[in-house]
């Protein structure tokens, strides 16, 4: 396994060489097959799901001192990410998306926190046959590296096909020089730093970039009530716990993090619902711990609280912290990071006009209540962007193949 | 107890405890009067008795003093505070704009027990011998700045100890430098000790303006002169360096460093915090105490041997919290500032800031505002968007 920080950060001199020794495996690439390739990736992901697998217990031990999070956070990070890449999900996919493409290099540009946001991309080159390089963040480089290593464990094929390294976005020569040198390039980051990517990328490449977004849950109104024990729903339901969970596995960070529960009904329902969560928020916590406040945040977090005291009801403890306002206070200030804010609203027709301000970037709701009213809450939140819609508990185990940011990432590989 | 009757018995307890020297009060004789200001504010302000009803506090269940719910200072810009009709108030202060958007608002029903705290407090710490000199104020007066807090104590001054000649130099919403610079030499001609009471800001454009060569030299201000500089350590303009400032301050005016002494307030507050260099000449059990304090913790001490710390009244106690838990920190230990203000009658006593301190038996550390928050994975900054598009929405109905 590769010195994840200093060699990659030396690596990055020789960024030409390297992008040209990955490049130079697309026969070798093809030559495997797609029932090849899929049987690999299959394999590669299973490792990665056993509990004793050297990677996976690097990466758990590495991560979160990089990435701010408890190693239950990580475990479960690689857990949602590898579950989905088993052999019928991948078949399916290709077999929805797949093709004979003339891609022969695709770069990664991978940004910090939420350590397996660009993990899908990836898996859809190697699928696709399309070598693929992973520009990591300078800061969280452990995870790209442990990766490719990990590929190169289960098919040295396969593993010459993908490459890393790891370097500042600021050193925009080297990101520049890796764009140049690949057909197709999934860029995670800022809004700002897509656009700026956008902009240095040369005119024949295809750019998929993927921006900040935010999420909501929603609470129907037809089950508020029966949900606010936590747990006593049938299953396709979702339930009040798993929706803290969609919350807190990444510490509120990501985008598929709700921010906002809108409750369909009035301030006593959301209360109740919000009585219910801090009911069981100090044990779960304890498995999804946060970051410590510093000062600064800590006097936001307290100013929010207070605000929705005065506004309806909150409750704080250890690294979490329930609210129930009536929706026209619940935004803004947007509630503190691990904060379940539920917000009632009387008609949930009002959702695209109270989140207008934020453009097209909502991207996933998390539902809790019948999923016989999914298509219409597909409809209502699509002008905002939806991208996602799953029940609460499930919001933050999107599956490989999903669209992120309606964006179908294998055909873009296999475009022509 | 009615709000009459309260002023009432602040204003004896503040008056009697100025007369005793700002001894410290004993917790029962805080914890009284606090009980009986929390029944007040809870019953008469419904908005805040919704809020301690959601803490689970009512002055029923109330355990100690420290229990009474804080408000942190942001509440202020969205929730009228007061114990009655906010149309009835005698005085509104609001705060700064900032990038917040909405100013906070402290409504004070009459202005008796917010007078009978500032003034004593005033005179320690800057007429500490009762003397009553020329004040020259670099700041609006009440006229310029109804809604001033810092307005009005400047005016309380310079209308209740300011000798003849004493005056505000401000003009069309900025200082008057040519003005103050008059005025500084008259007093200078007169041999009359002064006052210069002003905004950090306010006194680094005077020193810049010398400096540049757009005013005229330095002088040297008589003996007994002295300065009250006020927010120039905390918050947007933190960044001043204090002893360069006042450094060049005293070169300036010819006053020593050790007569400039900064000055802590707030709107939300009734009372004033201020560093003690001018009262420690006086008050010998004080200098006494910080000297100990010193020799324990010699890093406070800035280069003229004055303590780097503000000392408040005894009726408005400071503790600090762990921002993570808002729980009370051990004395000593970094945290957010917690107040709690007996002048504080007809709004709210305990006040939490945002401001990073650390909380001694002789006073408050003050560590100024950390830095932001860091960056949130691939979250949206929520706030950031909004607040843009309601730029771009006002930008428009401008247009």
């Amino acid at each position: 396994m590769g010195d994840a920080t200093g060699q990659d950060m030396l690596l990055t001199e020789h960024l030409e060489e390297q992008t040209q020794r990955v490049r130079a495996q697309r026969e070798v690439l093809g030559a495997l097959g797609v029932e090849g390739r899929i049987a690999l990736l299959a394999q590669v992901a299973q490792r990665w799901m056993d509990p004793s697998d050297p990677f996976r217990v690097q990466a758990i031990r590495a991560l979160p001192g990089e990435c701010f999070l408890a190693e239950e956070q990580v475990a479960w990070g690689l857990d949602q990410a590898f579950a989905g890449v088993d052999a019928a999900t991948l078949r399916a996919w290709w077999d929805r998306e797949g093709g004979s493409g003339s891609a022969s290099l695709s770069a990664h540009l991978w940004s910090g926190n939420v350590f397996v946001a660009g993990l899908p991309p990836v898996v859809a080159s190697l699928l696709a046959g399309v070598p693929a390089f992973i520009k990591a963040p300078s800061r969280q480089p452990t995870f790209a590296s442990l990766l490719v290593d990990s590929v190169a464990a289960v098919a040295a094929d396969l593993g010459a096909s993908l490459g890393q390294a790891a370097w500042p976005r600021s050193d925009a020569g080297a990101t520049d020089r890796l764009m140049s040198a690949a057909d197709v390039v999934f860029a995670f980051g800022a809004d700002e730093s897509i656009a700026a990517l956008q902009v240095l990328a040369p005119p024949d490449l295809r750019f998929c970039g993927f921006g900040h977004r935010y999420s909501i849950a929603v609470v129907l109104g037809d089950t508020a009530d029966q949900v606010a024990d936590g747990r006593s729903l049938e299953s396709s339901f979702g339930s009040l716990e798993g929706l803290a969970r969609d919350l807190l596995v990444w510490d509120g960070q990501g985008c598929l993090t709700p921010r906002w529960i809108f409750v369909e009904g009035d301030l006593g329902r959301a209360q109740s619902l919000a009585a219910g969560a801090a009911e069981f928020l100090p044990e779960l916590v304890t498995r999804f711990p946060g970051q410590r406040l510093g000062p600064q945040e800590g006097a936001v977090r307290s100013s929010w609280l207070a605000s929705a005291a005065f506004a309806g009801w909150s409750r704080a403890g250890d690294h979490w912290a329930v609210a129930a306002v009536p929706w026209s206070e619940a935004l803004p200030p947007a509630p503190p990071p691990r904060c379940l804010c539920f917000a009632a609203i009387p008609d949930l027709a009002l959702l695209p006009s109270i989140l207008a301000p934020l453009g097209r970037r909502l991207q996933g709701v998390a539902r809790l209540g019948t999923v016989a009213r999914d298509q219409e809450l597909a409809e209502l939140c699509a002008p905002l962007g939806l991208s996602r819609l799953a029940k609460a508990g499930a919001l933050q185990q999107p599956p490989v193949d999903w669209n992120h940011d309606d964006v179908r990432i294998l055909a873009s590989l296999c475009a022509g | 107890m009615t709000s009459d009757q309260l002023h009432q018995r602040v204003q004896e307890a503040l008056d009697s405890s100025s007369a005793a020297g700002f001894a410290p009060w004993s917790d029962a004789d805080f914890e009284s009067l606090a009980r009986s200001l929390f029944a007040h504010q809870y019953d008469g302000c419904a908005p805040y008795r919704h809020y301690c009803e959601v803490r689970e506090v009512s002055p029923q269940s109330l355990g100690t003093w420290l229990d009474i719910p804080a408000v942190p200072t942001e509440v202020f810009r969205t929730v009228d505070l007061c114990t009655f009709p906010a149309a009835e108030a005698e005085l509104c202060f609001l705060t700064s704009g900032t990038t917040a958007g909405e100013r906070g608002r402290h409504f004070l029903r009459r202005s008796q027990s917010y007078e009978a705290s500032l003034g004593p407090w005033l005179d320690a710490h800057l007429l500490p011998k009762g003397d009553t000199p020329r004040i020259l104020v670099l700041a609006p007066s009440v006229a310029d700045d109804p809604h001033s807090s810092l307005s009005f104590m400047l005016q309380w001054a310079v209308e209740r100890r300011g000798a003849a000649g004493s005056c505000f130099c401000w003009k069309e919403g900025l200082p008057d430098l040519q003005g103050a610079t008059s005025k500084l030499s008259d007093a200078v001609d007169d041999g009359q000790p002064v006052l210069v009471l002003g905004t950090a800001r306010a006194l680094q454009a005077l020193l810049e303006g010398t400096i540049r060569g757009e005013l005229p030299g330095p002088v040297v201000l008589p003996q007994g002169s002295r300065i009250m500089e006020t927010g120039g350590f905390k918050g947007a303009a933190a960044t001043l360096d204090r002893d360069a400032f006042y450094r060049g301050l005293s070169k300036l005016l010819g006053v020593p460093p050790a007569s400039i002494v900064s000055e802590y307030g707030m709107t939300e507050l009734g009372s004033q915090g201020y560093q003690p260099g001018l009262r420690m000449r006086t008050d010998e059990a004080l200098a006494e105490s910080l000297e100990a304090l010193l020799l324990r913790e010699p890093e406070l001490a800035d280069p003229w041997g004055v303590p780097r710390l503000f000392v408040f009244p005894p009726w408005c106690r400071v503790r600090a919290v762990d921002p993570h838990t808002l729980k009370l920190l051990p004395s000593g230990e970094a945290g957010l500032l917690r107040f709690w203000d007996l002048s504080n009658v007809d709004s709210v006593q305990v006040v939490q800031t945002a401001d990073v301190g650390r909380v001694l038996p002789e006073g408050v550390v003050l560590e100024g505002r950390a830095p932001g928050a860091p960056p949130r994975g691939c979250s949206l900054a929520v706030d950031e968007v909004l607040a843009a598009a309601a730029r771009s929405s006002a930008t428009a109905q401008a247009d």
